[in-house]
């Protein structure tokens, strides 16, 4: 059951970005340096970042450690799993280090912020020592949340995090189970880090970047669709065609959409009304509501045209 | 040979096309009121898009059976030949019914148009023959003879295959194959003054649309218009891009209007009438280069030499559409 954390407006001293104005870095993207949070709404939404966020710290040479809640994976062969990781180039050969956040309580059972800080500083020190680029951590902190004092703890640990990790020896991604807490205290927990992530883009091109997105469920398109992309956006469409239930594609930063992808996305509508369910258009500029109406694709079955965006 | 036109004729599968020239509002209704009666009478559904005081007249002599009607105010069904064909296929969408044909009094609006204007509806009249080939409908577009010109009336019974004089079908010994009608009429577009601005050729779409952004842009083009100008030159370009082709461009500005001229060195089918379908639920070839025409103010495709040559005329800065 959710508990309440925060009031309205309530400040935390430590808070990175009162506004909770973040900048979105996407997972494959981190440096040494960055502390980012992940605020995340199902099991495959984490599944799919945590993953990227492993492979990558073994293509980088980081030291990737998992800080383990209870219901946690107790090792880095189940953390795989988690990931849904079959196996690993190299294997992992003390590449993955799973720490249970149980060692870090007081004997009342609170978090230890400065206590964790210290190991972790050590960890991020031994890295280095052993060859490793960096130190990658990530865990389900939130999973450790039981009242409000517990929420201030972490707000302190992530405080320490944000000051320790700026000097570019290890990085931190921190998730939170938004389905475990208050909008106010995933507030507060989002404006505790600089930035937030989000899953590696299905599509990166010089032109086109699509990004799978998980609340709600459906695809952020960037850039310019024409003959020479439609390919990608027919593949991100394909990654999305199992899922259950509406999905919404937001457009706001489309550059340029032809006919050809338009009609991509109308076959997909099509398809989403085959399952019953819709696909909406988000942000879409003006230009291209009006191109839809003209053509009649407006009456497309499946079609929903959301608000558009202005130029 | 004339021969009388009653409730059987003109049922076979496809589409028949009659003018009927008329110099009073009796000759009007003297074809009219049989043609509409006939068709509502056989639970056809019944289309007059003709002038409002056509449609006046045509309600007067009907009397309760104009309830039946459908009418539109021909100004506003289809301001260009595209959109007309648009509001053709439309209009059958929606009331068609199995096995029934369907009835259209169609009259455009002739008088105030410049002389490219005239041409491209006569075109589209002949083109009627081919785009609506197949369809179940009977169309007689009415000329007043008081008020359109010589030229038109006399372009009509090269474009209908038939004319009806109230109830009597006359055949149009002047009609004309719509292919051959339409390479009749000369060329379209002039080609682009020698001051236009130049790309290519290419085959590459990003470099037309930033020349097409650019050039759109320079011409004081703003937000919506900017964009779709945009993608009617990257649209009707994609069409000679498709064929494998190599597009140069050239761009330039006269009061009102700001012109493309797309030319491909290479063969490019270019059938007529291509583009004057809207796209379907099935891709076709001719999709973009109906977008291009729906977004421009006309737009004129034709052989050159050994290749082709599209020309787009878009609304220019000052043009309030």
């Amino acid at each position: 059951m959710p508990f309440h954390c925060l009031g309205p407006g309530e400040i935390i001293p430590g808070m990175v970005h009162a506004n909770g104005v973040r900048r979105r870095v996407h997972v494959g993207d981190l440096q040494p340096g960055d502390h980012a949070c992940l605020l995340f709404g199902s099991d495959e939404e984490r599944a799919s970042i945590l993953r990227d966020f492993v492979l990558g710290g073994l293509d980088a040479e980081d030291k990737i450690l998992y800080l383990s809640a209870e219901e946690d994976p107790p090792g880095p062969a189940a953390l795989l799993d988690r990931c849904r990781l079959t196996s690993v180039p190299g294997g992992l050969a003390g590449r993955v280090e799973v720490v249970r956040l149980a060692e870090f309580l007081s004997r009342r059972g609170d978090l230890e912020p400065a206590a964790l800080m210290r190991w972790l500083r050590g960890a991020a020190q031994r890295s280095r020592e052993e060859g490793y680029r960096a130190l990658r951590v990530a865990g389900d902190l939130g999973a450790a949340l039981r009242d409000e004092h517990d929420v201030r703890t972490l707000l302190r640990y992530e405080t320490l995090l944000a000051e320790e990790f700026s000097a570019g020896q290890a990085l931190a991604v921190c998730q939170y189970d938004i389905r475990r807490c208050e909008p106010a205290a995933l507030d507060a927990f989002a404006s505790a880090h600089a930035r937030s992530v989000e899953a590696d883009p299905l599509v990166r091109t010089a032109d086109l970047v699509v990004v799978r997105t998980y609340r709600p469920q459906g695809l952020r398109i960037e850039g310019v669709i024409d003959t020479d992309s439609q390919r990608h956006l027919r593949d991100a469409l394909r990654s999305v065609a199992a899922v259950r239930g509406d999905v919404r594609l937001e457009m706001s930063r489309v550059e340029f959409l032809d006919l050809g992808g338009l009609r991509l996305l109308m076959t997909f509508a099509r398809a989403r009304a085959a399952r019953h369910c819709t696909v909406e258009l988000v942000g879409l500029l003006p230009h291209l509501s009006q191109v839809i109406t003209l053509i009649g694709w407006d009456r497309t079955p499946g079609l929903r045209l959301g608000a558009v965006h202005a130029y | 040979m004339p021969t009388e036109a009653g409730p059987g004729d003109a049922e076979g599968a496809g589409f028949v096309h009659h003018a009927c020239l008329y110099g009073s509002d009796a000759e009007f209704l003297a074809m009219a009121v049989p043609f509409v009666r006939d068709g509502l009478a056989a639970g056809e559904p019944v289309l007059a898009a003709v002038t409002p005081a056509s449609i006046e007249l045509l309600r007067g002599a009907l009397g309760e059976r104009a309830y039946a009607l459908d009418t539109a105010e021909t100004a506003g069904f289809g301001r260009r030949p595209v959109e007309r064909v648009r509001a053709f296929l439309r209009y059958h969408e929606s009331r068609s019914r199995p096995g029934r044909r369907m009835r259209m009094l169609a009259e455009p609006v002739w008088t105030g148009k410049t002389a490219r204007q005239v041409a491209e509806w006569k075109r589209m009249e002949s083109g009627l023959n081919v785009l609506l080939a197949g369809l179940p409908v009977w169309m007689i577009c009415p000329y007043d003879l008081r008020a359109v010109p010589a030229d038109v009336a006399e372009a009509a019974c090269a474009t209908h295959p038939g004319r009806m004089d109230g109830r009597r079908l006359i055949p149009c010994p002047g009609y004309a194959d719509p292919a051959a009608y339409v390479a009749g009429t000369g060329p379209q577009a002039a080609p682009a003054p020698a001051a236009a601005a130049r790309l290519g050729p290419t085959a590459r779409v990003a470099a037309v649309r930033l020349f097409a952004r650019e050039r759109a842009a320079g011409a004081g083009l703003t937000g919506e218009r900017l964009e779709l100008a945009v993608l009617a030159v990257c649209e009707a370009a994609g069409y000679l891009l498709a064929a494998g082709a190599r597009v140069a461009l050239r761009a330039w500005e006269e009061p009102g209007f700001l012109l493309w001229e797309l030319h491909s060195a290479q063969a490019c089918p270019l059938p007529a009438f291509a583009g004057f379908r809207p796209p379907g639920v099935a891709p076709d070839p001719e999709d973009g280069l109906w977008l291009a025409r729906s977004l421009s103010e006309s737009l004129d495709a034709e052989a050159a030499g050994d290749g082709a040559r599209i020309t787009l005329r878009v609304a220019g800065r000052g043009f309030l559409p």
